[in-house]
């Protein structure tokens, strides 16, 4: 399958026509980028190759015009191990057996000292990182979750925004952001469930599931269906803080209609999903120091979701002409907390541990759908920096008042070497298990190897 | 704060990042007094930019390059961009005091608040330590006596301060006569082992300031070594605070 995602970008065609000008020498653009290779092979039974991972190749173009322009651009080009042919008739084209996509990731331009002196504005499409936490970040939602490969965790697609900062002082400013439009997440190809404990719908007796589709209904395109965030950070006595609102989508659908219709006589089913993404507002807190000399950390975001309820029409065998129709509350307007801590240090050996503890993760929400996971990390560089080992471990907390049947388990040991600068390899294993009904207890057969190699240039 | 293994290296380091001072009259009478006109001599400019070439360099003889910008005010604010190699490159490293330190990561997009752990390890992969980049001022942890005189330099024994908690146990110093320009720095653990070693060398007046053209440090242990050569460098242009800010970190080129 070939998508190619290039949207016509002002700051784009800028540094185009910019590249193309004759009176700008090509050396004042910077042009950068890397290249990354990813193979995994799933290790649970017999061995196989993993179909979700891929290679990607990263350009990026910086150009200075002035003093108080900026323009920026990155292309990304994912390609996947996948073989998407189904007949003969497939192979004649390059992308069955190497299909990719290409997207304009970034493309923004910042205006330095616009109108004020104190104020900053960027402009087009890019990632907005926000919170303080190392990648579990419950302060970070302006931009949609890349679940495309779902064992990297906290990754986002860079969306269009206006991004204003006003510097209050030098310790104090404010941002205001405005998205116009709203994108939603992005999901892992090939097999990969990223649910812990996703309930099943109970079908009438006798009845059997033979197709199912679904369909996503977005927001208008209306400027009324705007996102909004504001952030006030600042220092105080050496602890940054950061207050922060969101208002806009929650970027993961959830069904909001569930339509079962017989598809023959002998009670054979067909299941109809209608998902929609509801309103969702953020209060979010976060800071950084330390104590001690150990740095320390914490994010808290209140979320305030929009009450779904989830209409369900099923085939009534006593009157077909009358399906049978629930209504229930898939998620409630109910506020939840999701929030984490961590802390880390670096030992006289040189020895790095980093622990946090994160109460709800990323593909969690509700009040009583979130989960504990403390993960820990532990790392030692050798050889001037050229290897390095790094052990981490996490452990899923399900029901903190019955951790035994509730509970998960990710171990990852990883040995990086950087045989030169720009290059790094790396080779490691996911061990991943848990009780029923936990993630990483849904995950327990992706256990896998991974080799990665990354080249900077 | 925890002063870590590194902070005498500072003694060396200011004097690239500032520069020294012409030279200066008279005899000294102590140690301290000594030390305190080495500081000054590194301290003696207003501001300063430059452009430095960092080759690192392992115990075979193979080599690593970077190359790094600098924007530094008074003692104690710094700026600091890596130009190059591909995979640091638009890293940034705001010291704006002794507890005050950020990095930015552009791959993140994010800044993130240098604890003081950190501060002892090796800056992006230099034989320098964040707290060697980001100290200027060694007169707050040493106290300083006279071991030798020769004809040119004076050689000095810096003893930390009972207050400070570096992690070394003495600093031997050579400071020149004429410009109060360290030569050379020898610094030794708890165990009065010699952990590493910095020389200054091609100290040349930029500017009307001594400064050491080239900034040698070896650890003695791995025998790898950091190799700092100015390739650019301008005094007194009238940088303001406003450059040493969080902002900035994010913009400066």
């Amino acid at each position: 399958m070939r998508r190619i995602s290039i949207f016509p970008y002002l700051p784009v065609l800028l540094v185009v026509s910019i590249l193309i000008s004759p009176r700008l020498c090509i050396g004042e653009v910077d042009i950068s980028g890397n290249l990354k290779l990813d193979k995994r092979f799933l290790i649970t039974d017999s061995v196989r190759i993993a179909d979700y991972p891929y290679h990607e190749l990263n350009l990026k173009l910086k150009l200075n015009p002035s003093q108080n322009l900026s323009l920026h651009s990155s292309l990304k080009l994912r390609l996947w191990d996948q073989n998407l042919a189904s007949s003969s008739a497939d192979l004649i084209a390059l992308s069955s057996n190497y299909p990719y996509e290409l997207s304009l990731w970034e493309a923004y331009v910042d205006l330095y000292s616009f109108v004020f002196n104190e104020l900053d504005l960027r402009i087009g499409k890019q990632r907005i990182a926000w919170g303080t936490a190392d990648k579990l970040n419950p302060t970070d939602n302006l931009n949609p979750d890349d679940f495309s490969d779902p064992l990297n965790f906290g990754e986002k697609v860079p969306t269009e925004a206006v991004y204003a900062t006003y510097y209050i002082t030098d310790e104090y400013n404010l941002d205001v952001i405005w998205l116009p439009l709203f994108k939603p997440v992005l999901l892992p190809r090939g097999e990969f469930p990223l649910f812990g404990d996703e309930p099943t719908l109970p079908l009438p007796q006798g009845t059997n599931l033979t197709e199912s589709a679904d369909h996503l209904t977005f927001p208008d395109r209306k400027p009324e269906n705007s996102m909004y965030a504001a952030k006030f950070s600042g220092t105080i006595m050496n602890l940054d803080f950061s207050l922060s609102y969101f208002r806009g989508y929650d970027d993961m659908p959830i069904a909001n209609r569930l339509v079962v219709t017989p598809v023959d006589t002998v009670g054979n089913v067909k299941l109809d999903s209608y998902l929609g993404f509801p309103k969702l507002q953020a209060v979010g807190f976060d800071w950084a120091g330390e104590l001690y000399s150990i740095g320390l950390w914490g994010e808290v975001t209140v979320f305030l979701p929009e009450e779904v309820k989830m209409e369900i029409e099923m085939p009534n065998p006593a009157d077909p002409l009358n399906p049978i129709i629930q209504d229930t509350t898939i998620l409630s307007d109910d506020p939840y907390v999701k929030f984490t801590l961590g802390g880390d240090y670096t030992f006289k050996n040189g020895i790095y541990i980093n622990t946090q503890w994160m109460h709800g993760f990323f593909t969690e929400r509700g009040k009583d759908k979130l989960e504990d996971y403390c993960l820990a990390g532990i790392e030692k560089k050798f050889m001037n920096d050229e290897i390095k080992l790094v052990l981490t471990g996490v452990l899923e907390i399900k029901d903190l008042e019955d951790i035994k049947e509730n509970y998960g388990t990710a171990i990852i040991p990883e040995v990086s070497y950087a045989p030169t600068d720009n290059v790094n390899l790396s080779l490691g294993v996911f061990f991943l298990n848990g009780r029923l009904g936990t993630l990483f207890g849904t995950w327990k057969d992706q256990d896998q190897i991974y080799l990665k190699t990354e080249v900077n240039f | 704060m925890k002063k870590i293994l590194g902070i005498g290296i500072v003694l060396f380091l200011p004097i690239i990042l500032l520069g020294g001072t012409p030279a200066h009259e008279g005899l000294a009478s102590g140690g301290d007094e000594i030390l305190k006109k080495a500081e000054n001599a590194i301290n003696a400019p207003k501001d300063r930019t430059a452009t430095m070439k960092l080759t690192l360099i392992d115990k075979d003889g193979d080599s690593k390059v970077r190359e790094i910008k600098i924007w530094q005010l008074g003692k104690e604010k710094r700026l600091i961009k890596f130009l190059s190699p591909a995979d640091v490159k638009g890293v940034g490293f705001l010291v704006l005091s002794d507890n005050e330190m950020y990095l930015y990561m552009p791959a993140f997009k994010k800044i993130r608040r240098i604890a003081s752990h950190v501060k002892n390890e090796s800056f992006m992969g230099t034989d320098f330590s964040y707290n060697d980049i980001g100290k200027c001022q060694y007169t707050k942890d040493f106290t300083a006596e006279i071991k030798e005189e020769t004809e040119k330099e004076y050689v000095l024994e810096l003893i930390p301060l009972p207050k400070s908690d570096v992690d070394y146990t003495k600093l031997i110093m050579w400071v020149s006569k004429s410009n109060y320009i360290p030569s050379k720095v020898e610094y030794y653990n708890k165990k009065g082992t010699l952990l590493k070693v910095m020389k200054n060398e091609n100290i040349e007046k930029v500017d009307g300031y001594w400064t050491p053209k080239k900034i040698i440090m070896e650890i003695i242990k791995t025998r790898h070594k950091t190799v700092m050569e100015l390739i650019m460098v301008v005094h007194d242009t009238g940088l303001e605070d406003d450059i040493f800010t969080k902002r900035m970190l994010k913009r400066a080129e």
